[in-house]
């Protein structure tokens, strides 16, 4: 395999040059990215997890996926070239990819690194050379690297109509394999059960069901491909009235489904629902500071915590609690009180810091965050909070004579809770108040000039939104029966605070697409332990390069991108053009 | 006038001036307190100070990363306790093989440069790669990316040394030298406490001529004065920032291996801490201000030091120990409210909070 | 044209910035519904009388009286609420919220509604809201932005975002207007407009302008009082052409940039 080939169809020669240069460059993100995921031990968890029963694991999945893009990558950076040339630079691309992992093989043949890198085990060497010796190991791999990115470039040139449901075929039996334990535990029914067992069997999915899977994905894609623009040409002839009905029709469908969703997928979805709906009404409180009111907030948990415990104090029967009445409240009792506790720790929280302001205000929320913390697990406060022991025996909330006790049950509280949440911001924004937040998100000099009295209204940002978390902690508490300080982590702030600004900040439909992808999707993952942090970190770091407004910004977000320079500034941070 | 003076009180002001005054009450009472039980001989007193200048040592180290960036970008580097990791945790896997050889003890001075030169080399690396990734694109954009993507560098890093060099706690090896007790004016110290406040005070001094006699430093300390003035005057921003970047890097790699031969373990999570405290210190000597966080790292060192002694056992405290981070958390919160210029009092603090 | 009592009044204002005394000793008297000007060579102070006033920064020394209340110990949205509104050098509108929510804001002190008010859509905030809505489309209209209601602040043209940031002061229905170089960056057709507009504001409105300006035409055209500082002191006071004979004026001003600019 000459390089002159390729070389000939150019006409100078730096021209070719940089086209080696890009070749290499590229192999070398898919290369290291291999390269990487070994090292860091992500390989040896992926190899447990089949997407086909018995014959393609995660690993190899991953393996291939990344070959195929890199190929697909090439041919998208070099559009000079003829398409022959782009599929023969897919396979340039491939075999230095493929040489990354190869040489990673031999040194892991050669010597013992374990001791330094602890997942280059034995065992992935096994993987990796699929029981050849190294050499041949590494031929295979270079070749196989060469193959499949050539694959990817073909993939990536082939027409639109077979290049979309290729890739939408592919995801969707790739996807359906991934979750295929979570898949198989929501199809716990009589009814479903012959799809389940052709579809799965408890390793994962079956051969046929990938097929299956994919076909379907295929023709699905391939009609919206081919027949797409008839249907919506169709759609679009009709009267605005119709329109509109058929538009309500579909919402309402897509609602009820949603609502009865967690009722038939068992316990363990249920879970996770529940979890992300907690994000989701903390989500909406911080959103009220940071997306309407510009206030930066890294010590929200305290406030979620306050409503916890205020709870557990209150209800839960142990040394530790506070009796009001003759008896422990009830948890309905004690919701008040505990959100009015949260509203006050909001005021404690808010009152030092009104005159901090940007990154510092972040700094010294998460320094009074910590300090909560700090106190709560301490030994001096244990007599009244329980320390790191916790507090226990906290009932559920009871209605009439129903007890809210399976997870589902205190999701549709939670999901009531946000949508009364959402609705409190949705009517404050377009008020006299959600008016004073933006401008003194804006400029607060100008807007105190203008007669906003900052203590009130910043007091108010950091109340509402305690308010809510305060909420969320009665509801946590509740959840879990028992609490303890450890719940209680700078993290949670962390996440809320990246929720909302991966879903778009100042955006509702962002705060639940932001929970959705940072809390839902890693609870899905579970068994992947620790290394979901990983993945968390670089999802972050991907999303706000890709987009930076988030994944669905609010209207008002969309609107500022009207004005030239920083669409144009956002622009090169999204291409990742130097500055 | 007085009387109209006092009318515009409000109560907020009041509130911040209880805090004050609470926060001082309780210390005074707290030290009395201590005095009067005298629970802690003259020596353990001495021992604490050493300790905390140590600690302090550590703390200005990585403060100066957090400091030059700021002054530079205008941002916190959320990630740079996770840089400080790196470099540690990496110079684990020279160090094990140096002092199993014997080679430590022996070239006691070739062996520890050549663990810092690869600690300041993994941490600069990390944090160049940290600034191309996550802090380049964004830097005319005024948003809160650089903030989200910071974080996300930072569990990245975490977890990716995690799964690199493992889950568990690396023990850093002894060395005799280090361990020797010291007796000066009469009291015990081991050696190695005076490594690091040496080494921690040399490097800064080494820091303050790059800053202040080259070019380089020139340039440096123009870029943060203005960027845009500076640019129009021919300076490359793009050289000074990735230069800043590898200082801070370097520096939190020195710090690295110190923190490590003092408290003997490395692991993933252990840039965490430290790097809130020294982020803390930053704040404290005015960020942005280069010797503040020399002053800042070791005022904090000792007074966290001190701290549980001095005021939360006066108090009658049980466990005070347990509170030692209550007192880092509380200076830093108290001086972001009351003296958000730090304690050296920098212009540039002024103008941002 | 009838000028009226003392509005506002400062005594022996002083500021001072490090060592840099901005503004020394300033008395300053303006009568109600006059059109009193500040002129003065750059960085005379003059803003720096502004932010004073507005209580942006503690002063020195000396008082600020408006209608005999002492006003330099409140914080900024008091000084508001007394009947103080402002515009700035370097415009300073709230970019990216739409002209009418700029306008919105800007009658925040005189909408009653409260928050739970807007949770609860009572009637009594819907009709607040609705009422404030129509006048501040009246008011878009008054300064000639008719139909640019939804427009960005900041994608509005220079001289619209003068005329918003005008309409939005005026939004607080003020007793004091002080304007801070408003038609800076304007060519003599439109600075002429605006002479007429500020005028009206006087005549039709009864406001009292507190005036900042560069162009002597606009300043000794409608000025009644014109004040020139240098260095922070006031060098000269009276009406305009008593002002423009002053030979510390002159030269003042000589030094600065030559008398051309005077006439
Ligand atoms: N916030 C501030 N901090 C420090 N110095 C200031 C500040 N504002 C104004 N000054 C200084 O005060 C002087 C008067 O400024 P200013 O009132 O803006 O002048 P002008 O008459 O051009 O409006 C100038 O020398 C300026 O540098
Ligand atoms: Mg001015």
């Amino acid at each position: 395999m000459s390089f002159e080939i390729v070389a000939s169809s150019f006409q100078h020669k730096d021209i070719e040059q940089e086209q080696f240069r890009r070749t290499l460059k590229c192999g070398a993100i898919g290369g290291g990215t291999v390269v990487a995921l070994c090292v860091f031990g992500l390989i040896n968890q992926f190899m447990e997890r089949w997407i086909i029963e018995n014959t393609l694991s995660l690993a190899h999945a991953t393996f291939i996926g990344i070959t195929l893009t890199v190929g697909a990558l090439i041919c998208i950076r070099s559009p000079k070239l003829s398409s022959a040339a782009r599929i023969f630079q897919g396979f340039l691309v491939g075999v230095v990819s493929g040489a990354f992992l190869s040489i990673l093989i031999l040194i892991m043949a050669t010597f013992d690194v374990r001791h330094m890198f602890v997942s280059l085990s034995p065992k992935l060497l096994a993987f990796l050379s699929y029981g050849f010796d190294p050499y041949t190991a590494c031929l295979v791999t270079i070749l196989a690297g060469g193959v499949l990115a050539m694959a990817g470039a073909l993939i990536r040139e082939s027409p639109t109509w077979l290049r979309k449901p290729l890739i939408v075929g592919l995801a969707t039996a790739f996807f359906i394999g991934l979750f295929a334990e979570l898949l198989q535990l929501a199809m716990q029914y009589e009814s479903v059960e012959p799809i389940r067992d052709y579809m799965f069997t408890w390793e994962g999915q079956t051969l046929t069901g990938f097929i299956t899977m994919f076909v379907l994905g295929f023709a699905i894609s391939l009609f919206w491909v081919t027949r797409g623009k008839a249907v919506m040409m169709n759609h679009r002839a009709k009267s605005s009235g119709s329109q509109r009905s058929i538009r309500y029709f579909l919402y309402a469908i897509a609602v009820v489904l949603l609502l009865l969703f967690p009722m038939a997928a068992g316990s363990f979805f249920g879970q996770v629902l529940m979890l992300v709906g907690l994000y989701v009404l903390m989500g909406m409180g911080l959103n009220l500071e940071v997306g309407l009111a510009g206030l930066l907030d890294l010590g929200f948990v305290a406030f979620f915590a306050t409503g916890a415990y205020a709870i557990a104090l209150l209800t839960a029967d142990n040394e530790h609690l506070i009796l009001l009445l003759d008896r422990p409240l009830t948890w309905w009792e004690a919701l008040p009180l505990a959100m009015f506790a949260s509203l006050l720790m909001g005021l404690a929280f808010g009152i030092p810091v009104l005159k901090v302001r940007g990154d510092y205000l972040a700094v010294a929320t998460m320094g009074l965050g910590e300090i909560i913390r700090v106190v709560v697990l301490s030994d001096m406060a244990s007599p009244l909070l329980g320390g790191s022991q916790g507090l226990l025996h906290i009932p559920r909330p009871w209605i009439g004579n129903f007890e809210l006790s399976d997870p589902i049950h205190l999701f549709y509280l939670t999901l009531i809770s946000s949508m009364i949440a959402a609705y409190f911001a949705w009517a404050l924004e377009n008020s006299r108040l959600g008016r004073a937040w933006m401008a003194i998100r804006e400029d607060e000099d100008v807007g105190q000039a203008l007669g906003i009295n900052l203590v009130n209204v910043k007091l108010l940002a950091y109340a509402l939104g305690a308010w809510f978390a305060g909420l969320a902690g009665a509801i946590f508490a509740a959840m879990l029966g028992s609490i303890f300080p450890h719940s209680f982590q700078l993290l949670i702030s962390i996440n809320i605070l990246a929720l909302i600004i991966v879903g778009g900040i100042g955006s509702l439909p962002g705060v639940v697409v932001g929970a959705l992808m940072l809390i839902g999707t890693p609870e899905l993952l579970r068994e992947f332990g620790e290394y979901r942090f990983l993945a968390y970190g670089f999802v972050l770091i991907v999303m706000m390069r890709v987009r930076p407004l988030g994944l669905w910004p609010s209207a008002v977000r969309k609107r500022e991108m009207q004005s030239a320079e920083e669409a144009e500034a956002l622009l090169r941070a999204q291409s990742g053009q130097k500055a | 006038m007085n009387l109209e003076r006092l009318k515009q009180v409000t109560y907020v002001d009041v509130t911040l001036w209880l805090m004050r005054a609470a926060v001082i009450l309780l210390v005074i009472a707290g030290t009395i307190g201590s005095v009067i039980k005298d629970r802690y001989t003259t020596e353990q007193w001495v021992s604490m100070v050493m300790f905390g200048l140590t600690i302090g040592g550590i703390y200005a180290l990585i403060a100066l990363g957090y400091t030059m960036v700021y002054g530079i970008l205008r941002l916190i580097n959320f990630a740079h306790g996770d840089i400080f990791m790196t470099g540690a945790f990496t110079a684990y896997f020279v160090a094990a093989p140096l002092a199993k050889s014997g080679f430590l003890d022996e070239y006691l001075i070739v062996g520890m440069v050549l663990i810092s030169l690869v600690a300041m080399t993994v941490c600069s690396c990390i944090a160049l790669i940290v600034e191309r990734i996550c802090y380049r694109p964004f830097r005319s954009v005024r948003s809160l990316a650089p903030l989200i993507c910071a974080i996300g560098a930072s569990f990245f890093l975490q977890h990716a040394f995690r799964g690199m060099y493992g889950s568990s706690v690396r023990a850093y090896p002894d060395v005799r030298w280090f361990d020797v007790v010291v007796t000066i004016l009469g009291f015990n110290f081991p050696r190695i406490q005076f490594v690091v406040v040496i080494a921690a005070l040399a490097s800064m001094y080494a820091l303050y001529l790059i800053v202040h006699k080259t070019k380089m430093g020139t340039a440096m300390r123009a870029v943060s004065e203005d960027r845009d003035a500076a640019a129009l005057m021919g300076i490359d921003v793009n050289k000074v920032i990735i230069f800043t970047f590898v200082l801070g890097g370097s520096t939190a790699g020195i710090g690295g291996v110190l923190y490590a031969f003092v408290f003997k373990q490395v692991y993933f999570f252990m840039g965490f801490f430290p790097g809130i405290k020294a982020f803390s210190a930053a704040v404290l000597g005015g960020i942005g201000n280069v010797p503040g966080a020399m002053l800042g790292g070791f005022f904090l060192g000792v007074v966290e030091s001190l701290g549980p002694a001095l005021f939360l056992d006066g108090l009658g405290i049980v466990a005070p120990y347990q509170l030692r981070d209550l007192i880092a958390f509380t200076m830093l919160v108290m001086v972001l409210i009351f003296r958000p210029q730090g304690i050296l009092g920098e212009r540039l603090a002024r103008q941002r909070a | 044209m009838t000028i009226g009592q003392t509005l506002l009044k400062t005594n022996a204002l002083t500021k001072r910035f490090g060592g840099l005394v901005a503004i020394d000793a300033l008395d300053l008297d303006v009568k109600e519904r006059s059109i009193h000007s500040i002129i003065g060579p750059n960085g005379a102070g003059k803003t720096t009388v502004f932010n004073c006033i507005m209580n942006f920064f503690p002063i020195e020394g000396g008082e600020i009286r408006l209608s005999e209340e002492r006003i330099d110990n409140m914080t900024p949205d008091r000084v508001a609420y007394r009947g103080v509104g402002r515009t700035y050098q370097n415009i300073r509108l709230f970019k990216n919220m739409s002209s009418i929510e700029n306008i919105l804001v800007g009658m925040h002190m005189h909408l009653k509604s409260r928050w739970w008010g807007a949770v609860l859509r009572s009637r009594h905030s819907r009709a607040d809201e609705k009422k404030a809505s129509e006048e501040a489309s009246r008011l878009l209209q008054y300064v000639g932005l008719r139909g640019k209601g939804d427009v960005l602040a900041r994608n509005l043209p220079y001289g619209d975002q003068r005329k918003l940031e005008i309409a939005r002061a005026l939004a607080m229905k003020p007793k004091l207007l002080m304007l801070d170089e408003p038609t800076a960056g304007m060519n003599p057709s439109e600075s002429l407009e605006m002479v007429g507009f500020i005028r009206g504001l006087r005549d039709d409105l009864g406001i009292t302008i507190l005036l900042i300006e560069h162009h002597m035409p606009v300043v000794m055209g409608m000025s009644d009082i014109v004040t020139v500082l240098d260095h922070g002191t006031k060098i000269s006071e009276g009406p305009p052409d008593h002002v423009k004979r002053d030979k510390k004026v002159i030269e003042a001003y000589l030094g600065q940039s030559g008398v051309g600019h005077m006439t």
